[in-house]
């Protein structure tokens, strides 16, 4: 079985957009675009948030890919002049059965699964801890979303599923 | 005709008149009673007052005349003043002098207090010589002068005027409604000397002008000179000389002493009218007429002479032209007497004695003509003062024996009245009522006036018809004395005869007054006895009864007859009578009793009643076939059930039996419910169980078993009072084979020797049709006639009509059950295949999902016994099976049930087939099948979204796509159930539908050429996600070669 599936993720430095994430079709690949980035330093806006869909690939049960992104407070070789706090949205509708897991550094920071709970919109709605990029010194989060379609699922009724992930990041300055 | 009840005369008379002979006349109304007794009145003192009472003489405020002293005031006034223009009004009776003056052997007399005296001048004295002291003087009221002005004498009278000269020398102005009795007059006139442009109506006057005045040569030719120029002496009793006046409805009953010519009413008139007046006076003069001298242009209407003359109507007729009309004479004289030089327009001029020449054109008649207003047609009875006043010619009353009289006519100076119980007479009559009393007549006669005493008779009659006044001459008269009592039963009519101090004899009659004081004898009938007074015992009937109540009375005349019927013995005066028309018919059980009221016209009310009728036996109601309202045709596996009651409450003491017309079969079974003492049995009838007796049979109560306990307890027959059961009568189990009409069952109860002791009252029919053709039918049809195939996703409404049919017979089996239908899948052969098989097709009704049972059978509960229609939906399911490919049938046969489930019994012969046609087989087909969606799968809401679709297919000969569109049952990912919706709520395009949400993308689809970029099926399709869910959604695309199944591609798309 193959889904199709979207995932839009999108980079962010410091500000805040969301990232849509479209799947579609198993059946044709899904291309990472490059992702936009936004330095906190210049323009601080807590609450701003994007969203880009972006087709990516295809996936059979049992198979998984991944999708890589970082957080930086600098841009330009400039670094944000405050520190910042920011947390990550996973927000899907799940319709297909993919194992959704966030990385950071390497390190498993978030599952999202259905034991979240659902927005107006049915969207599966998961949060991450707050992460602090501080401005004493550059850093750099990097991040994977790792996603699997789960190999127990392969009877026909799970073949051509759409669905979509949306990666939302909020950061705000750390008083 | 009495006088205080007058205006209920009119209305008893009428109904008499109603009832009466064609010919007969409307006896007299009620005559006008005038005014006060005269004995109330006050004798004149001889003085003047000095004033009227009241009034400024005006027409709305009269002068008041009061008392003789104002009269004799208004007397003196009119030396002076003719009161032109001025208004009096008199509002007692004037007595100027209370004896009474009558004329005896040519000598006058005046009876005071019951003592004749003999008048000379103004003083009367006891001898005929005048040599005696005087006894007294008489009041001599001065004559008044000329008077223009109005006197409306209220008819008040003036009594006793006595004088040399009349009570006006001229009127010129208007005199009426005045009585002037007892009045003596030495002179012309009584009334008025002279009439002079004046008018007098509904004068009345009694007495006696007396004229001692002659011509000493009696010389007729000085008539046809002016009257200042004629030498005889010319009187009249209400005025002598007449000019340009009128007279109307003037009464003369004085009589007219002396003179040379004499006019009862006028002596001699010159262009003068006379309308509705009369004279029973008598004219003693040389020349006596009812108008003495008549000239100019004059009229004389509706007027007669009754009364003694010598002469004629009219006297002398001369250099006149004269309207004559409708008027008569009844004495033996001519009605024109002498006639010179004038003309006559003259009709309906009556006359009773032959004459040789009445010089007028008239009619001889006899004379109950003249007393016949069918005859004298243009004199209007009187009706009622009320109706005179807006009627003012209906005027005269005919009593039958004299002739007309005008309402206000005084015609006996008739004071002596007979008053019998509550009733007065006091006039002659040969029209009377019929009065029924039911105690004593007790009659006095008396006087109402000390100024007028009788000498009085009675006579009681036994006939009913009125005696003629010669009859009465005949019989023999009891002089009155005191208060008279008839007390035995009878008819009577009292007479009485009075006698006046002038020896005129009068007659009274009564009504005819019917003693009755015996109510009526009521016969009532009922049961061969009759009853005719109020009875307190009871009877009892087993059926029912006519009872006829009639009553008679010894008065022989008609009676009432009420009645009042009643289930207990009642309170006379609580109950509400109705007239009895017909015979009561007791028709249903109960108690009865029947009060019977009969009144006769005296008001005897007689009661009678029958004893208190108790009708009661074992009574049926309610019978009906088992779960039915009504009917009492059943087919033969039907129940019928009913009540059977005894109400009344007497005890006794038999044995129960059922009881029945016709034998029952064996095998019915009988239950029944004891309510008295709340026991229930039960019989299944063995026909040799039964008792036959006399084309009756019987069944013992004994053969009843009680419901319920362990040992089967027969019914005990016991000593009872009232009594309630129930039957129901089960024919299901029976070996009835041919119909049974008219049956009946009921109850009795027999003592040890089969009599019976308490009845049965009813026979209430049934009748049990055993053709089956009576039994109610049911089946099933349908129009449905396609296929459906197996293994495929479709959906399949089917119609189905359940059909029931009554017959004119009830069937109760059918009522209490409900139809189902069976549906089995069965192959060629008829075998019904696995239920596991039904696991790709289902069957539902209104959206309830029926499964098979192990065997493979699905039952469906229709929840009915009527005519009705539903829908089977039959959905089929794509799905691995290993069904055998081949023809099936889906049977749908209906069946009947008590619950749904049982089947009782199915009808086979109306089993419904749908072919079902099973094919697995993959074709080898080399085809191209794929879908391309154009457009994003991604839709928020609201929005119109837009499917784009293309569809490729190559490869088959005859492919058509099909497509419909599912929701995703949860959110969850691990829940792939979807839920079949229609596509087309969502749309505005009309799209091609298949079955119900399924609908043709392309009927014929296009074949795919790859050099031919066109050949793609495209779905193209717009639509409002606004009433759309938010989830997940699958369209999909079927493929089929025809009506094979090929394949199916599912694409999604999501609304948020």
């Amino acid at each position: 079985m193959r889904i199709k599936v979207l995932i839009i993720i999108i980079s962010l430095l410091i500000l805040t957009f969301s990232l849509g994430i479209t799947y579609s079709y198993f059946n044709s690949g899904v291309v990472a675009s490059s992702v936009d980035q936004k330095l906190a330093g210049f323009v601080f806006n807590s609450e701003v948030t994007d969203r880009l869909e972006i087709p990516v690939g295809e996936l059979s049960p049992g198979e998984s890919m991944s999708h890589n992104f970082s957080i930086t407070n600098v841009k330009n070789n400039t670094r944000s002049d405050v520190s910042i706090l920011y947390e990550l949205s996973i927000i899907t509708p799940h319709y297909a059965p993919l194992v959704i897991n966030l990385y950071k550094d390497n390190t498993l920071v978030l599952t999202c699964d259905e034991t979240y709970s659902r927005n107006e919109n049915n969207e599966l709605v998961c949060k991450t801890n707050s992460f602090e990029l501080s401005h004493t010194r550059n850093e750099l989060n990097t991040f994977e979303l790792r996603i699997t379609f789960d190999g127990n699922y392969n009877t026909e009724e799970y073949k051509n599923l759409i669905d979509y992930i949306n990666v939302e990041i909020k950061s705000y300055q750390k008083i | 005709m009495s006088i205080s009840k007058n205006r209920k005369i009119i209305y008893a008379i009428f109904m008499v008149a109603l009832i009466s002979l064609p010919f007969c006349i409307l006896p007299a109304f009620g005559r006008f009673k005038k005014g006060t007794s005269l004995s109330d009145a006050r004798v004149w003192s001889g003085n003047v007052a000095s004033s009227y009472r009241s009034g400024s003489g005006t027409r709305n405020n009269p002068y008041i005349i009061s008392s003789p002293e104002e009269f004799a005031y208004f007397a003196s006034n009119l030396e002076n003043d003719t009161y032109d223009g001025k208004y009096f009004k008199i509002i007692n009776d004037i007595v100027i002098n209370d004896g009474y003056f009558y004329y005896e052997n040519d000598t006058l007399k005046y009876n005071l207090n019951g003592n004749a005296y003999f008048v000379n001048d103004n003083k009367y004295y006891s001898s005929s010589d005048f040599t005696q002291e005087e006894v007294g003087t008489l009041n001599m009221f001065p004559s008044m002068s000329n008077f223009e002005g109005y006197l409306d004498g209220n008819f008040k009278t003036i009594y006793g005027y006595y004088s040399n000269s009349p009570l006006f020398e001229n009127i010129s102005g208007d005199v009426s409604s005045l009585y002037l009795n007892n009045i003596v007059v030495k002179n012309k006139a009584i009334l008025t000397t002279n009439l002079t442009n004046g008018t007098l109506d509904s004068i009345y006057i009694s007495g006696l002008l007396i004229d001692e005045s002659s011509a000493s040569l009696y010389d007729e030719t000085t008539l046809y000179a002016d009257y200042d120029q004629i030498s005889l002496s010319i009187n009249g009793a209400v005025a002598a000389y007449s000019e340009g006046s009128s007279i109307s409805n003037i009464i003369n009953r004085a009589s007219v002493y002396g003179g040379d010519i004499t006019g009862l009413l006028i002596g001699y008139a010159i262009d003068t009218n006379i309308d509705s007046s009369y004279s029973y006076g008598n004219g003693y003069s040389n020349d006596s007429n009812l108008i003495g001298v008549l000239k100019g242009n004059s009229s004389i209407s509706n007027s007669y002479n009754a009364g003694t003359i010598s002469n004629g109507f009219i006297g002398y007729l001369i250099n006149s032209n004269l309207v004559f009309e409708n008027s008569f004479l009844t004495t033996d004289n001519d009605i024109i007497s002498h006639l010179y030089n004038s003309n006559i327009n003259s009709q309906n001029i009556y006359y009773t004695y032959a004459r040789n020449n009445n010089l007028v054109l008239s009619n001889m008649v006899i004379d109950n003509n003249l007393k016949d207003k069918t005859y004298l047609t243009s004199y209007n009875e009187f009706v009622s003062l009320n109706n005179y006043s807006s009627n003012s010619q209906n005027k005269w009353v005919f009593n039958g024996s004299d002739y007309p009289l005008l309402y206000f006519d005084d015609n006996s100076d008739n004071h002596t009245k007979l008053y019998l119980n509550l009733d007065t007479y006091d006039t002659y009559s040969l029209f009377i009522d019929k009065k029924y009393i039911s105690s004593n007549i007790t009659f006095t006669i008396a006087d109402d006036s000390q100024l007028l005493q009788t000498t009085k008779y009675y006579y009681i009659s036994n006939q009913d018809q009125v005696l003629s006044t010669s009859d009465l001459n005949n019989v023999s008269w009891t002089s009155y004395t005191d208060p008279v009592v008839v007390q035995n039963e009878g008819s009577y009519i009292i007479y009485v005869k009075f006698v006046d101090l002038s020896g005129k004899v009068t007659y009274i009659n009564s009504d005819n007054i019917i003693i009755d004081k015996t109510g009526p004898l009521i016969s009532i009938d009922f049961n061969n006895n009759i009853y005719s007074s109020i009875n307190n015992n009871e009877v009892y009937i087993n059926t029912g009864a006519t009872i006829s109540a009639s009553s008679t009375d010894n008065s022989q005349d008609s009676i009432s007859l009420n009645y009042f019927l009643n289930n207990d013995i009642n309170d006379l005066s609580s109950v509400q009578w109705t007239d009895y028309v017909n015979p009561i018919d007791i028709t249903s059980s109960g108690k009865y009793i029947l009060y019977v009221r009969s009144t006769d016209l005296a008001g005897n009310v007689s009661y009678a009643s029958t004893p208190l009728i108790i009708y009661d036996g074992y009574a049926v109601s309610d019978l009906k076939p088992v779960g039915f309202e009504s009917g009492n045709i059943i087919t033969k596996k039907s129940s019928i059930m009913m009540n059977i009651t005894y109400a009344s409450t007497n005890q006794q003491s038999f044995d129960h039996y059922l009881i029945s017309n016709a034998l029952l079969p064996t095998g019915t079974r009988i239950m029944l419910f004891d309510k008295t003492n709340n026991n229930t049995y039960s019989y299944t009838v063995n026909q040799n169980d039964a008792i036959s007796l006399n084309n009756k049979y019987y069944y013992s109560f004994g053969l009843f078993n009680l419901v319920g306990k362990r040992n089967n307890n027969l019914y005990q027959s016991g000593s009872v009072q009232s009594e309630e059961f129930s039957l129901i009568i089960d024919f299901s189990s029976s070996t009835i084979s041919s119909d049974m009409h008219n049956i009946y069952l009921n109850i009795v109860g027999l003592d040890n020797n089969m009599n019976i002791v308490r009845p049965y009252i009813n026979e209430t029919t049934f009748s049990v049709l055993t053709s089956d053709s009576y039994n109610t039918s049911y089946s099933l049809t349908t129009n449905f006639n396609q296929n459906i195939n197996y293994n495929t996703d479709s959906v399949t409404n089917v119609t189905l009509y359940n059909n029931v049919l009554n017959s004119q017979a009830t069937d109760t089996f059918f009522n209490d059950k409900t139809i189902g239908v069976l549906i089995n899948i069965v192959d060629s052969n008829g075998n019904v295949i696995n239920r596991d098989y039904y696991k790709s097709i289902i069957f539902s009704v209104s959206d309830n999902i029926y499964v098979p049972d192990n065997n493979g059978n699905i039952k469906i509960n229709l929840n009915t016994n009527t005519t009705s229609s539903f829908i089977l939906k039959i959905s089929t399911y794509r799905s691995l099976n290993n069904l055998l490919d081949g023809n099936y049938s889906i049977t749908i046969t209906p069946y009947i049930s008590y619950d749904g489930e049982t089947i009782i019994s199915q009808n086979s012969n109306s089993r419904v087939l749908i072919p079902l046609i099973n094919s697995t087989e993959e074709k080898n087909y080399t085809y191209v099948f794929d879908v391309t969606n154009n457009k994003d799968m991604i839709y928020n809401k609201p929005s119109t979204a837009e499917l784009d679709y293309s569809v490729i297919v190559s490869g088959l000969n005859n492919p058509n796509i099909k497509y419909s569109l599912y929701k995703k049952n949860t959110l969850s990912a691990y829940n792939q159930q979807y839920t079949l919706v229609d596509i087309q709520d969502y749309t505005s395009t009309q799209l091609d539908q298949y079955v119900n949400n399924v609908y043709y993308l392309a009927r014929r689809a296009t074949l795919y050429n790859a050099n031919n970029p066109a050949t793609v099926n495209n779905l193209d399709l717009f639509i409002n996600t606004t009433n759309m869910l938010k989830g997940y959604y699958r369209l999909a695309f079927d493929l089929y070669n025809g009506d094979e199944y090929i394949n199916t591609i599912n694409k999604y798309f999501i609304i948020r």
